[in-house]
């Protein structure tokens, strides 16, 4: 078929909306063929539009990839060449960007119409030796010191070029100079970092103040004059612009986390004091809400600090929501058990359910589900750990002091093979009282492609985890759920919540050539959960002695 | 599965897609009713396209998804009153007066508007709002309605025309018809002017299909001169429509600009000369009480949809 560029773009743009992973390697694969093999060169709109979307949804190996194809085929734009050093920065690789980008920065440089491509690369390289200098900056030495100053040179190079209209860049200047004066570390020509730093943010925030007032204020604009309040310490109009700049559509788990490490690598901030206090815990909020992010929280990412009511207060209630959501995500959290075997490695994951939410009779307190590959008695199903070989820990209630080291298994109360529901219930020697009940939920959200799920276990049997990326539903037909969450072994016997942290699910398998329910034909990258009320029902049948 | 067709309000609106994203996650928000999670599948009635060259950019930040909202020196086109001759003039006039946009504002002020705590004894104004933002309101509820029931010629876009009636009850129908297909019961939930759409097809368009619930918000349909143009199929004691299976629910602001004029509808479109309609007042915030956002987070409000839903 004659290759067309827009109908090719439209396809990718369809792909990467639906983080179809596999399509957009299919459609990347096809354009480098393109490109290397088109008797006429590469447009440059196309290129832009193209290297845009991979960008923006962090397709950073396809970026990188698709980017050098076009470079190759003679494409040498300086818009081109600077996605092709950020698909560097972000793949972290800094080695290679940093002599690509000064080699961009020398080309630019006074260039006619050239003067925002001088600024993107400037921007570009500062963040480059920003991250060199988080790096090794821990151990004071000259390479750290080396690599902070040039970071600066390079921020500012840009700002000082326009001010009104790098403020980015300014921010950032501002925020390496007090990190300078917070380290000790030597910036040459400037005696005093901290106050040129104070005094470029107080000259950012006052321009996205007029920008704001003026309706002119973009969603960066937001986040830079957040950034300029830290740097001034005005913590009360700090949260203000982080209100604003959540509340933004647009504002992406790509630009929420990248906001986020700016918080904490470059400010140090923690959730213990302010301003930290009042922005950790909402951007790491956001950011579990947001679709596409990849981001996998452990346990110790959701410390809380300040009291719920203090950050109510300061974030009003619709910002306080997310805050809320989070509060839900760890109360979730403190049900999940590592499941082990005696030796103390990790072989699956349970969780507690309250015992009537499964069957009327089970009488009152928890008990724990898992998958019967995980754990069984039943005799024909293999490699799963007999009931008495089991040790069961709550990392998140141990480390609060609410439940002992490990429980044992006492009795299996139903089980159900892995061709089935593969699914075990059993009591514990004792389940720990302090886990909050929660709902089990009748209904199943919306198989659209759009409705997210959570997973929360131990994959390879590690620390406790949140699996929120690119965590679609993708398909469901009783018994069976189809997601897109990334689990990854040991995260059998996880629960599966929906979009309200209601239970939905016991997640019990994944494949990257999972068969697609409702009797379609193929297969497709999917994991595979067992829908709750499905167990529920048969365990209705299969106990009647307990009715 | 259960399934909502949504019908926007008055003046300009963000992109359809969009404007359905930004119902759902205020009816979502605060632990609210998530309908994707809840396996609720939902549509947009969208005719903004209708009035409008195109949409509104978004705006998320003030979260109001309606574009009265904007600078005071935006003003509504009237020029369309110009031609208007015999009825339609004289209804024009009339619902005009009663808007009373073409009233000066107190000491010439156009930035007036009473304090909350202070309006409610005020009698010339009850109406919280900068005196330029109401005209600018009233003016797009006016041209809006007036198109809409006088079924007017306008033309959005160069080379695009409508009939405005008939081209959003065809748009109406064709959502209803959609969602009346699905299993599990079929809710339409309608803000402004939308609930004027939504009843006249209910009411008036024997094509259209039943629902099993109608949910209008910040309704005008209290207002005598939309009430007269629904005649002859409306009355008083027979304004229930025979297409909606169970419940209808008003869900008002008495402070809420459009709906304001009388809030209470249940008395006006009464079931075989019963009360059918239940009237709640959801208490919303604020300065702009006609806000959908605002609204879609009332715990009154969700109440009565996730009954309605049968959850």
């Amino acid at each position: 078929m004659k290759w067309d560029n827009r109908r090719f773009h439209e396809r990718l743009k369809g792909a990467l909306s639906r983080f179809d992973h596999n399509e957009v390697d299919l459609l990347c694969d096809s354009l480098v063929e393109h490109l290397n093999t088109s008797a006429s060169g590469p447009d440059q709109g196309f290129a832009e539009h193209v290297l845009g979307d991979l960008r923006r949804k962090r397709y950073f190996g396809h970026l990188r990839r698709v980017a050098d194809a076009f470079i190759q085929n003679g494409l040498t734009a300086p818009k081109v060449r600077k996605l092709y050093a950020q698909s560097l920065l972000d793949q972290g690789e800094l080695s290679a960007a940093i002599p690509y980008l000064n080699a961009l920065v020398a080309d630019v440089t006074g260039a006619a119409d050239q003067e925002a491509e001088f600024a993107e690369a400037q921007g570009l390289l500062g963040r480059a030796y920003k991250q060199v200098y988080i790096h090794v900056g821990a151990n004071p030495s000259e390479q750290a010191s080396e690599a902070l100053n040039l970071a600066i040179n390079s921020y500012s190079a840009a700002y000082e070029d326009n001010t009104e209209k790098y403020s980015w860049q300014g921010i950032n200047t501002a925020a390496l100079l007090l990190r300078a004066e917070a380290d000790h570390v030597d910036i040459e020509g400037i005696d005093h970092p901290g106050r040129r730093g104070r005094e470029i943010a107080q000259e950012v925030l006052d321009h996205m103040s007029r920008l704001w007032e003026n309706w002119e204020a973009s969603m960066w604009d937001s986040g830079t004059a957040m950034e300029a309040c830290v740097a001034l310490g005005e913590h009360d109009e700090a949260a203000e612009w982080i209100h604003r700049y959540v509340s933004e559509p647009k504002a992406d788990a790509f630009e929420i986390g990248s906001t986020l490490r700016q918080m904490e690598e470059v400010w140090q901030l923690d959730v213990d004091t302010e301003p930290g206090a009042s922005i950790l815990p909402v951007l790491r909020a956001e950011l579990l809400q947001r679709q596409g992010g990849e981001f996998t929280a452990e346990a110790k990412d959701l410390k809380l600090g300040k009291s719920p009511a203090h950050l109510e207060k300061v974030l009003g209630s619709v910002r306080y929501h997310s805050y809320k959501f989070m509060l839900r995500s760890i109360e979730r959290a403190r049900a999940v058990a590592r499941i082990e075997e005696g030796t103390g490695q990790g072989f699956g994951t349970g969780f507690l359910v309250r015992a009537k939410d499964l069957h009327d009779n089970l009488g009152d307190g928890y008990v724990l589900i898992t998958n019967a590959h995980v754990v069984s008695d039943d005799p024909n199903v293999k490699d799963a750990l007999a009931p008495e070989d089991a040790v069961v820990t709550f990392q998140l209630l141990q480390e609060e002091g609410q439940a002992k080291e490990e429980y044992g298994v006492s009795e299996i109360v139903w089980t159900s093979p892995p061709w089935k529901l593969d699914t075990t219930i059993l009591r514990l020697d004792g389940a720990p009282d302090s886990v909050k009940p929660y709902p089990v939920h009748p209904r199943l959200p919306v198989p659209d492609g759009e409705q997210r799920v959570y997973v929360i276990g131990h994959p390879r049997g590690e620390t406790l985890s949140f699996s929120i990326q690119d965590n679609k539903l993708l398909d469901h037909d009783a018994p069976f759920l189809h997601y897109r969450a990334p689990t990854e072994g040991g995260s059998s016997g996880s629960p599966v919540f929906n979009a309200q942290w209601r239970l939905i699910g016991l997640h019990h398998a994944g494949s990257l050539k999972t068969q697609r329910l409702h009797d379609k034909k193929g297969t497709y990258e999917a994991n595979e959960g067992i829908w709750i009320q499905s167990v529920i029902k048969k365990m209705e049948n299969e106990l009647p002695s307990l009715r | 599965m259960a399934h909502i067709t949504f019908i926007h309000g008055i003046a300009n609106k963000p992109a359809s897609d969009v404007l359905l994203r930004l119902w759902r996650q205020a009816l979502a928000r605060d632990e609210g009713l998530d309908l994707g999670a809840e396996g609720v599948t939902s549509s947009m009635v969208y005719w903004a396209d209708v009035m409008y060259a195109e949409p509104k950019p978004e705006m998320a930040e003030h979260e109001s998804n309606d574009s009265v909202i904007e600078r005071k020196d935006d003003d509504v086109d009237m020029s369309w009153q110009e031609g208007l001759s015999g009825d339609d003039k004289d209804w024009s006039v009339g619902l005009e007066a009663k808007l009373g946009f073409d009233k000066e504002p107190p000491e010439g002020d156009e930035d007036f508007a009473p304090p909350v705590s202070e309006f409610e004894s005020t009698e010339f104004e009850r109406i919280p709002l900068p005196w330029w933002l109401k005209r600018r309101l009233m003016k797009v509820l006016l041209r809006d309605v007036h198109h809409y029931l006088f079924n007017t010629e306008n033309s959005p876009r160069e080379g695009v025309n409508y009939r405005v009636q008939d081209e959003i009850r065809k748009r109406f129908l064709s959502a209803v018809e959609e969602g009346a297909a699905q299993e599990g019961p079929h809710i339409v939930v309608s803000h402004s002017m939308g609930t004027v759409i939504a009843y006249d097809c209910l009411k008036r368009v024997p094509a259209c299909p039943r629902v099993d619930g109608l949910m209008t918000i910040g309704s005008p349909l209290g207002l005598d001169e939309i009430q007269d143009k629904m005649r002859p199929e409306w009355s008083r004691d027979d304004g229930f429509p025979a297409k909606i299976e169970f419940e209808w629910t008003n869900v008002y602001d008495r402070l809420d600009p459009v709906a304001g004029f009388d809030p209470k509808i249940a008395n006006d479109y009464q079931k075989n000369d019963q009360i059918r309609v239940e009237d709640i007042n959801e208490q919303n915030w604020g300065t702009w009480r006609h806000n959908i956002s605002n609204y879609l987070r009332g715990e009154l409000l969700r109440a009565a949809l996730i009954r309605q839903l049968g959850f």
